[in-house]
């Protein structure tokens, strides 16, 4: 409206003279006024301009940093007790920024901007033949052994030197030419240059980062001789600005202090804690739905039953709690009964051994299959041992309950209180070195840590195993037993509960973001664009352009998953440039964290066949770990995505009432848990602390849907 | 580095040079620089040819000190009319000559040298 304003008596004329319209469209292109952006080069990348430092203050990256780079509208994942540097190269921003300003160009500078690329890009295809440089030893290697690999490698070769050639020749030509430029003689540059590229060969074959460097000098050069032409660009300016915006969209947007660019104030440094031992007030509510659903529910007759009736539960629940359009989510929640309950074979280990020895040699051919069976050899001691550690430290439990009658007539809720405050002062006095450390073992946060990481070894093995030797994989996906094979067994229960996902997408955003929490999706944020803070600057961009922001000094509370989004936008006098572009970081908790689950579990006592619905509450620890860096330089992003799927997903302590005495009034069973695929599924071994005899049981609880209000005593079964 | 020399005219170091000459040129996978003659210069230059050659295993370096290693019209094949002055060759990997190096290049030429040999299509 704004534009057809500004140019309605223009328009009218122009009408009865089409002669002139190309003039007005061009006109229309660069209007001062409309504040419409003005066209953009389609080849002008301002973020390369811009380099994030994480600085959490704890863990991988607390001292070095974590070095990110910007991409146009890209989401990374940081921890939420981290600050970050903002470094922007002035020079590239300018340089990028000319693309979009079109007219008067001479041709030097169109000439400079074309050498600039033609550098960009080839300085880009470094990363890629480290890699295939890489790819090339590792398959010579095996090439020995296999003669048949030869013509394979002369094509890597032959790529290889192609790449590496153009990078040489590239290089060379740009800096002959500075150097001519800068007035020496012909033989006099290509000495000096010759001298300016001999640190590139090293006995190792190349240093990569001087090359790069070298790469990063002469683009800075070209630089410096396209700003000299383009004078326009000291009328440039930039605005950076951030918010905070909330996952579950409640409340207002926060708006970030980035220092040079605004004024807003900013509090006093908040840390958000991993290990709380705290049960969120929502899990509780929901332990109380549960309790009450529990009572409208029958035992189940067998382990099939029992996995039926949780499924069931599931699916009922998010077929009540929302419309029809969810009807096909419900039907693949049914649908995945049929594979989780496929899983449950394998919880048997005559099953697993019996699998194990009949892949056995295909494994054992190989170093990394046998470094396979090691690991799992490995993980079963310790799982053993965990097992019988489990019932000693069920047995100091016990003790410990009757000497200070914790436990006494008290409900599960209490009891996982008193565990959790247990475990809070364990953990406080393992920090201060308190050596007076008479608890059992299950309440010192660090056993649960080791168990976690002796699981995850064998995780990491099996996935370098898909990686490195994908042959072994796809040999042993081959071999069943009973018809039945582990890995495609696994594969199909993920994909399962991932095409459940699949369905739940698609459908209105609130109930998206609301099902996008429970399933770890990321969050849905506004599509409208915020606009900047009150208190916004502009600044030219030839000056320091570097800011930071903090999320520990943010005013208001953030928690995971929230987003923080940093926008930038470019103006030439008042017309805004059409070069801006966003990048949201999401709130991660990396490291060592844990959760409270309330569940529905399903129990069986030891010597029994039947499962009884039971409310549970589960402590469960956790290591997310910290995004990687790669080896050309570039970080994971960090993002919480579902699709990266943790079979393995945590190890703790689950409490809930049992019914399995007639002669106690209370009873708290206590049980030692693992958790996989994003903790959805939680299976256990315990004991009833209050039963003088038989006190084993395990338990299981399958909660794909676990925001209150969705499992409600309303939901019910058939027997 | 192989370095190939004979014995005061021994028959047998020829044949052996010849062999390993012969074996090293046949390798399915490799970019091979054949080097000539003997002195300061060619050493200097040899030692700079295994400097880009060691870390990579697709490249091999054959010194050849005393011509009579080569076979009848071998050396003739290597360095033809145009580049009979100069003392290195690099073969690509299908064995044709064709690159040429005089004794006075330096590791930046003999590496890009290589890499013309390495990429160069049959």
């Amino acid at each position: 409206m704004k534009l057809m304003l500004c140019f309605r008596p223009v328009l009218r004329r122009l009408y009865k003279q089409k002669a002139l319209f190309i003039s007005f469209f061009l006109a229309l292109l660069t209007c001062p006024f409309t504040g419409i952006p003005l066209l953009a080069d389609e080849g002008a990348e301002p973020w390369m301009a811009v380099i994030y430092t994480e600085w959490p203050d704890s863990g991988d990256y607390a001292k070095e940093g974590r070095t990110i780079k910007a991409e146009r509208n890209a989401r990374f994942g940081i921890d939420i007790n981290s600050h970050v540097d903002v470094t922007i190269n002035g020079k590239t921003l300018g340089r990028e920024l000319s693309k979009t300003l079109h007219g008067g160009l001479s041709p030097k500078v169109k000439t400079l901007r074309e050498r600039v690329d033609q550098l960009k890009q080839t300085a880009d295809s470094i990363n890629e033949v480290m890699k295939s440089l890489k790819e090339l030893f590792s398959l010579w290697n095996k090439a020995e052994q296999n003669p048949e690999m030869w013509p394979i490698i002369r094509e890597k070769i032959r790529s290889f030197s192609n790449t590496m050639n153009t990078i040489f020749e590239t290089l060379e030509k740009e800096i002959t030419e500075r150097l001519k430029a800068q007035g020496l003689d012909e033989t006099a540059a290509q000495q000096e240059k010759d001298k300016i590229m001999f640190p590139v060969l090293t006995n190792e074959g190349y240093s990569w980062s001087v090359l790069t460097q070298l790469f990063q000098q002469e683009i800075s050069f070209l630089d410096d001789e396209l700003i000299k032409l383009l004078p326009e660009i000291e009328k440039l300016d930039i605005e950076i600005y951030a918010y905070l915006i909330r996952e579950s969209g409640n409340g207002a947007q926060v708006p970030i202090h980035l220092p040079l660019y605004n004024e807003v104030k900013e509090c006093l440094p908040t840390r958000v804690e991993k290990l709380t031992f705290h049960i969120p007030e929502e899990q509780m509510q929901l332990y109380e739905q549960h309790t009450e659903t529990v009572q409208t529910m029958t035992e189940a007759k067998n382990l099939a039953g029992a996995l039926r009736t949780q499924l069931e539960l599931n699916a009922r629940a998010l077929e009540k709690s929302i419309n029809d359009s969810f009807k096909p989510a419900v039907s693949a929640v049914n649908n995945a009964g049929d594979s989780i309950e496929n899983l449950t074979y394998w919880t048997v280990d005559d099953n697993i051994e019996a699998w194990i020895s009949a892949v056995g040699d295909d494994l054992k051919n190989s170093p990394q299959g046998q470094k396979l069976i090691n690991s799992y050899r490995n993980m079963k001691t310790s799982l053993i041992a965990t097992y019988n550690e489990a019932v000693i430290n069920i047995d100091l439990l016990k003790s410990y309950a009757k000497q200070q009658q914790t436990f006494a007539s008290t409900t599960p809720e209490s009891a996982m209180m008193i565990i959790l405050r247990e475990m809070r002062r364990t953990s406080y006095a393992i920090k201060a070195g308190d050596p007076t450390m008479l608890l059992p073992r299950a309440l010192h946060p660090a056993t649960w840590m080791e168990q976690f990481d002796t699981i995850q070894k064998f995780l990491d093995v099996v996935n370098e195993t898909e990686q490195q030797a994908p042959a072994i994989v796809s040999n042993i996906e081959h071999v069943t037993t009973e018809g039945r094979n582990p890995i495609t067994d696994a594969k199909n229960a993920v994909n399962a509960i991932r095409f459940v996902q699949n369905q739940l997408t698609g459908i209105e955003p609130e109930v998206r973001s609301w099902i996008g929490k429970v399933l770890g999706l990321p969050p849905v944020l506004a599509a409208v664009d915020l606009e900047p803070p009150a208190t916004q600057k502009r600044l030219t961009i030839t000056r320091d352009l570097n800011t930071s922001f903090d999320l520990k000094r943010i005013c208001g509370e953030r928690k995971e998953l929230d987003t923080v989004r940093v926008y930038y936008r470019f103006f030439k006098g008042s017309g805004q440039l059409n070069a801006g572009w966003f990048n949201d970081f999401q709130l991660r908790l990396f490291g060592w964290r844990d959760d409270i689950i309330a569940g529905i579990s399903f129990a069986n006592q030891s010597g029994t066949s039947t499962f009884k619905p039971i409310a549970s509450l589960s402590w469960i620890l956790n290591k997310n770990r910290w995004p990687k860096i790669q080896e050309d330089g570039k970080s994971d992003s960090g993002v919480g995505e579902w699709k990266a799927i943790e079979w393995f997903s945590g190890a703790g302590i689950t409490t809930m009432p049992l019914d399995f005495d007639q002669n106690q009034d209370a009873e708290i069973g206590f049980a030692f848990t693992l958790s996989f695929i994003n903790k959805k599924i939680l299976v256990g071994y315990g004991a009833n602390l209050q039963a003088e005899n038989d006190p084993g049981f395990w338990f299981f609880s399958i909660n794909l849907l676990d925001t209150p209000g969705m499992i409600s005593p309303s939901s019910k079964r058939n027997p | 580095m192989r370095i190939l020399d004979v014995r005061d005219g021994n028959k047998d170091d020829i044949e052996k040079g010849q062999a390993i000459l012969l074996a090293e040129i046949a390798h399915p996978s490799k970019t091979v620089m054949i080097i000539r003659g003997d002195g300061p210069e060619i050493a200097q230059f040899a030692d700079a040819a295994a400097g880009r050659s060691d870390p990579f295993p697709w490249r091999e370096v054959v010194w050849v000190k005393n011509n009579s290693i080569f076979k009848d019209g071998q050396e003739k094949r290597l360095f033809p009319k145009g580049n009979d002055k100069s003392c290195a060759v690099i073969l690509d990997l299908d064995d044709t000559p064709l690159v040429w190096l005089s004794a006075d290049s330096n590791p930046l030429q003999i590496e890009k040298a290589f890499l013309k040999a390495g990429s160069n299509q049959p």
